[in-house]
């Protein structure tokens, strides 16, 4: 049977890790985000896979929406999945 | 562990959490209203009898469409339980799905930018999107994480009767 205190000790070491901290700090729905960028990957490959092709289309920006950079840096992006697209899946 | 200690556990986490916070660099926001949300969710209990058991079947039928279930709010170790399993999927469970992103697409995670859509006209903010980098951790950062986390969880299990992760 384990102990507050050495519970309250294993808290502390997890917390301790810098990349716990790195991670436990992420904010603007990063994890929810990163679960609705697995769907849609995962919606991709299962096209792919049957040999077909997959677009996304943005509800505001059209087919293919351009590159983008965030406003306070400048980076390039290889690829970008957005929110609230609607992905249409083209079977070749 | 009694009730007291399971809650003197999430007081002493809260508690190191706000340490934390407290370097004005480091932004725990998010995940303290994820803590407070999961700390405060009600249990939901299957009610095991209806009445005596003696029902005519026009009044079976209207009691099946009821919902069987009774709710209530959870114990200092069922709060806590469900605050160790939002710690569980930042740390391990969003570095994965990274490494998953960057199978599937074929892209390493520097390529991968979530962006909402938006018109030309709208301005792009950081808060608005996420780098798949910025979610990624090393192997060996994600082997320690797995180390430490299951250490825990396994002192949370011996400590516990509900504990099912």
């Amino acid at each position: 049977m384990s102990t507050l205190d050495e519970l309250k000790q294993a808290l502390d070491r997890l917390l301790s890790l810098t990349v716990a901290t790195r991670l436990l700090q992420l904010n603007s729905n990063s994890s929810e985000r990163a679960y609705e960028a697995y769907v849609l990957a995962l919606c991709m490959h299962a096209v792919r896979k049957q040999g077909g092709t997959a677009e996304l289309v943005g509800i505001k920006s059209g087919l293919n929406p351009p590159n983008r950079s965030f406003s306070r840096r400048s980076w390039l992006y290889g690829i970008r999945y957005s929110r609230f697209l609607l992905c249409s899946m083209l079977s070749s | 562990m009694n009730n007291e200690e399971w809650r003197a556990l999430y007081l002493y986490l809260l508690e190191r959490l706000a340490q934390i916070q407290s370097s004005p660099e480091i932004q725990l926001d998010e995940l303290m209203d994820e803590i407070q949300i999961a700390a405060s969710v009600r249990i939901h209990d299957q009610v095991e009898e209806v009445g005596n058991g003696k029902f005519e079947r026009s009044q079976l039928k209207l009691l099946h469409e009821l919902d069987a279930s009774t709710t209530r709010s959870s114990t200092a170790q069922e709060a806590f339980i469900n605050v160790m399993s939002v710690l569980s999927t930042r740390l391990t469970e969003v570095p994965e799905l990274i490494t998953q992103l960057e199978t599937k697409l074929g892209r390493r995670s520097s390529e991968i930018i979530w962006l909402p859509d938006i018109d030309g006209s709208e301005v792009v903010t950081r808060e608005l999107g996420f780098v798949a980098q910025e979610l990624q951790i090393s192997d060996s950062e994600h082997q320690e994480i797995k180390s430490v986390l299951s250490n825990l969880e396994r002192l949370i299990r011996q400590a516990s009767d509900v504990y099912t992760r």
